[in-house]
């Protein structure tokens, strides 16, 4: 080679170090949060009309929370979170709302809590893009407006009559009237006809199939579309014969799809809460709740079939009208209210202690994603023989000629 | 001449002439041949070199300054290390969040760290492409076989100092190749709890010693960080160091090539040398011909490096979470040629035989190759039989680790390097059956005694010259390097996925 390739590449070389070197030097002496945080200081000056404030030395600020394995350094841009005066100035600079609450900031010192605690996101980053998400590899991020609620019930266990917690409360009102424990469990409580529903927001991102998701890939994305329309989402392996989601599409409203992915993102497994434990203090245990009597034993059957999830396919009151392909009759879980036509009592207990698998209407097609599973030991027979009296409570009074024993069960 | 610049003079010249400078500069830097041969004799780095070299050690496309920009790279290693320790805690609590630090906090953190992951990965890159150079100039042959196997230990350093190094952050990205690498060891034979005629329990065998536990934890983490930080480096100081003394006792192996019409009549550089042996003599000041060229080669690569970490970032992902695996898991890089293997052979063959194979293969190339031709150049024609079988084995090698780093998914299923994967694929491993034990032992004896059989009879003078010994040496790692290919089209073209299977003694080919 010559000698001038040699010199050449010396001097590229060189040139390119010392460009890079700027580049650092660049990027270490301007990073992005140092813009936010002279803005604060500017508008704060103006806010209190002392111009000293503007002249505030600018440095990454942060809570230090090592029980809790977390850094949070969103106030390095949100500077202005505890500053009243800030109330009523934009983002990022703007004052923490009380959200209408009482005694709600004082409740939640922020530099005791730090915030990724309600408001997830990665607390350590210190860009916007990194800090709110959603970026690879950090899977919690920034929770959209409607979701934030869910991370109440990281401290609050009982969260009826939580001031704030209101729509989590109406969420929970719409999970027990659809009885999704019928087929979910909850912390091991429901039927496994579908996946538990503690761990879902435990889980990674590789470990939903996003193919059939639209927008970004976050686990609060994914539950969202799920909600929306269960079988686009999981539509299975037809040709490999992995059926689609078993999951009914209840038709669900957007509001209600953000209320309940809210109410999935409250529910957490133990393992979760072993990765970034929660410190004892912070928990507010939930009070004991009282045994509720009833007037009657049909009363209290009406209960255990809520409690249960018994509408998840039965319909609500057992007016049935869930969709299960392939089934015989009618492709339709069979409502209940007319088992008092074709079966005892002892024979509704029965069937509902050790289940029934429905038959195909074609016998060649898909097995019925749905099928009644065996309650014997998850239902004591105390309340199976009430939720016998309730169901057979429903037959209809206007009916009054029964037609001959045809009914399925 | 001014007035200011006779009072600078003045002010040099007292410098110069001071008992400071002069103990520490033993000559002046007027260029004179004295000086030339001063500037190397008397400075303890640059004195790993000889004063004089020959003109043919000057080729860039000799080297390629493979050897010297590696230990480079371990030098700047070191450094940017050093400083990497000074933020970094090596507990479970504290390692990630570190990490997090680094990238966002710390001055200059995230350059660091950059810099340091991509030398490595370089670095190993370089001392892979290091050792083939060797092996195609022929650099091994006597007088400096033992330094190849220096060399070899010190690949084997390389890497064991790149894969400690890469738990270290502690993500699900390291603890997960971390588990791939160990679970391995556990499959030694006799030394691992889970490989064939096993003779330990899960709690002292080779993967506890490695992790101190049974799984990767803060005892690992720890055992890690001492082996990366301390341990392995000052491993690699001694060797290099050897290294480096012995390149310099054997001299640079370079010898200048004839000219261009004697070359096209076929005449070997050996054999030019020996009817111009003036031409041997011809030296040249090494400084500051060969100096100022490994400067210039130290500036570029540091170039490449510096871009490469401005602007692309050290992966770092999850933080390690013992409960979840990723699917797939994979190894770091140089080692996913050896996990690909995992998929046609058991872990002790894919984890522990091979690799001692590869190791041992390779420190006997100096004793095996008898072929004294092509020291000092490329030659691939008068050494066809052993180019042929190295490259053969470079090929496998980076093929493997290309199919293993780009085309597997979950599962560990085929996909090609631009289709997405798809996490609910079910598994393509279906309808495999093993040959029935006595087929598949008159197989694997089939195998071995034609493969030493056929070229004996074939090419009788490839096995005079070598010898009985040899031989059976030879053609044992070459008929090992071809069963590789062989299980592979066993495995995916006849669904045949052992050979010979013994489950009572965990021992399955």
């Amino acid at each position: 080679m010559k000698r001038s390739v040699w010199n050449r590449l010396f001097i590229a070389s060189s040139f390119a170090l010392g460009l890079m070197g700027a580049v650092l030097i660049w990027q270490e002496i301007s990073p992005e949060w140092m813009r936010y945080q002279a803005e604060y200081y500017r508008r704060l000056a103006t806010v209190t009309q002392d111009p000293a404030k503007a002249r505030t030395p600018l440095k990454v600020l942060q809570i230090y929370l090592p029980e809790m394995h977390r850094t949070d350094r969103c106030i390095t841009c949100h500077t202005g979170i505890d500053n009243s005066k800030m109330k009523d100035q934009p983002q990022p600079f703007r004052t923490h709302p009380d959200l209408g609450i009482p005694g709600f900031l004082a409740a939640h010192p922020f530099n005791e809590m730090g915030c990724t605690i309600c408001h997830h996101g990665q607390g350590p980053a210190v860009t916007k893009r990194h800090a709110h998400g959603p970026v690879p590899h950090w899977e919690e991020p920034l929770l959209a407006k409607g979701l934030t609620v869910g991370t109440c019930t990281t401290c609050h266990q009982n969260i009826s009559g939580l001031k704030g917690a209101e729509r989590l409360v109406q969420a929970k009102a719409l999970f027990e009237e659809k009885g999704c424990i019928g087929c979910h469990t909850l912390h091991g409580k429901g039927m496994l006809v579908g996946p538990e529903l503690a761990e879902t927001w435990g889980k990674s991102v590789d470990q939903f199939d996003f193919r059939y998701v639209q927008g970004e890939q976050t686990v609060a994305n994914w539950v969202k579309d799920h909600f929306k329309n269960p079988q686009r989402v999981s539509p299975g392996y037809p040709a490999l014969g992995i059926p689609e989601s078993s999951m009914p599409n209840y038709e669900f409203s957007d509001e209600q799809i953000q209320l309940l992915t809210a109410l999935v993102l409250s529910f957490s497994s133990e393992e979760e809460e072993q990765e970034r434990p929660i410190p004892a203090r912070f928990r507010v245990a939930a009070g004991p709740t009282p045994e509720p009597t009833y007037a009657s034993s049909i009363d209290k059957g009406r209960a255990v079939f809520k409690k249960y999830g018994c509408a998840a396919c039965h319909g609500i009151e057992g007016r049935g009208g869930i969709r299960n392909k392939n089934m015989e009759p009618g492709e339709e879980v069979p409502p209940l209210i007319y088992v008092a036509e074709g079966f005892t009592k002892e024979e509704i207990k029965t069937v509902i202690r050790t289940g029934r698998y429905p038959a195909r209407a074609d016998a060649s097609g898909p097995t019925p994603p749905l099928w009644m599973p065996a309650w014997k030991d998850k239902i004591s027979e105390e309340d199976i023989d009430a939720l016998a009296d309730y169901l057979l409570s429903l037959y209809p009074e206007s009916r009054t000629a029964r037609p001959v024993k045809t009914a399925q069960g | 001449m001014s007035k200011f610049q006779a009072k600078l003079s003045d002010i040099a010249r007292v410098i110069r002439t001071s008992k400071i400078w002069k103990s520490i500069f033993r000559h002046s830097y007027q260029d004179t041949p004295r000086n030339r041969a001063l500037m190397v004799l008397s400075n303890v780095f640059l004195h790993l070199h000889p004063v004089k070299v020959r003109p043919a050690s000057l080729r860039y496309r000799y080297t390629w300054g493979l050897g010297g920009l590696s230990f480079y790279l371990f030098l700047s290693l070191t450094l940017t290390g050093v400083l990497l320790m000074f933020y970094y805690r090596p507990t479970i609590e504290h390692a990630y969040w570190d990490m997090k630090d680094l990238r966002f906090v710390v001055p200059f953190g995230p350059f660091l760290r950059n810099m340091h992951r991509w030398s490595a990965h370089v670095m190993v890159l370089l001392v892979m492409f290091h050792m083939a150079s060797v092996f195609y100039r022929s650099a091994y042959k006597p007088p400096r076989e033992y330094n190849w196997v220096v060399g070899v230990i010190l690949l084997l350093i390389t890497f064991l100092l790149s894969f400690t190094g890469y738990l270290l952050p502690w993500d699900q990205l390291a603890i997960w190749a971390v588990t791939v690498g160990t679970n391995m060891a556990a499959n030694s034979p006799i030394l691992g709890s889970e490989g064939p005629f096993s003779i330990v329990t899960p709690d002292m065998d080779a993967r506890f010693i490695l992790l101190g536990s049974k799984i990767v934890g803060q005892s690992g983490l720890l055992r890690f960080y001492v082996l990366h930080c301390v341990f392995l480096p000052l491993i690699f100081i001694i060797l290099v160091s050897v290294h480096l003394w012995r390149v310099r006792k054997d001299e640079f192996s370079a010898i200048p090539l004839p000219p261009e019409e004697e070359r096209r009549k076929g005449v070997l550089p050996e054999e030019w040398v020996k009817k111009h042996p003036e031409a041997l003599q011809e030296k040249v000041f090494t400084w500051p011909n060969l100096v100022s060229r490994e400067f210039v080669a130290l500036l570029a690569i540091t170039a490449i490096l510096v871009i490469w970490s401005v602007f692309g970032h050290a992966p770092l992902e999850e933080l390690a979470n013992p409960n979840k695996t990723p699917n797939p898991s994979k190894a770091p890089w140089y080692f996913v040629g050896l996990q690909e293997l995992l998929v046609y052979f058991d872990p002790w063959m894919a984890g522990v035989v091979l690799p001692t194979l590869i190791l041992v293969g390779l420190i006997a190339i100096p004793y095996l190759d008898i072929n004294p031709t092509g020291v000092g150049y490329y030659n691939f024609k008068n050494r066809k039989f052993a180019t042929g079988i190295f490259t053969y084995g470079l090929v496998l090698w980076f093929g493997l680790i290309f199919i293993g780093y780009y085309m597997r998914g979950p599962g560990w299923e085929l996909y090609l390097p631009w289709e997405k994967w798809d996490h609910f694929r079910p598994t393509s491993q279906i309808g495999l059956h093993n040959m029935p034990n006595w087929l598949g032992l008159v197989f694997l004896l089939g195998y071995g005694a034609l493969g030493m059989l056929i070229p004996k009879i074939f090419f009788k003078d490839f096995y005079k010259s070598l010898g009985p010994i040899k031989y059976l040496v030879v053609m044992f790692l070459v008929l090992v390097m071809f069963f590789v290919p062989v299980k592979i089209v066993l495995r995916n073209v006849l669904k045949i996925k052992y050979i010979v299977s013994f489950p009572d003694f965990n021992l399955n080919i």
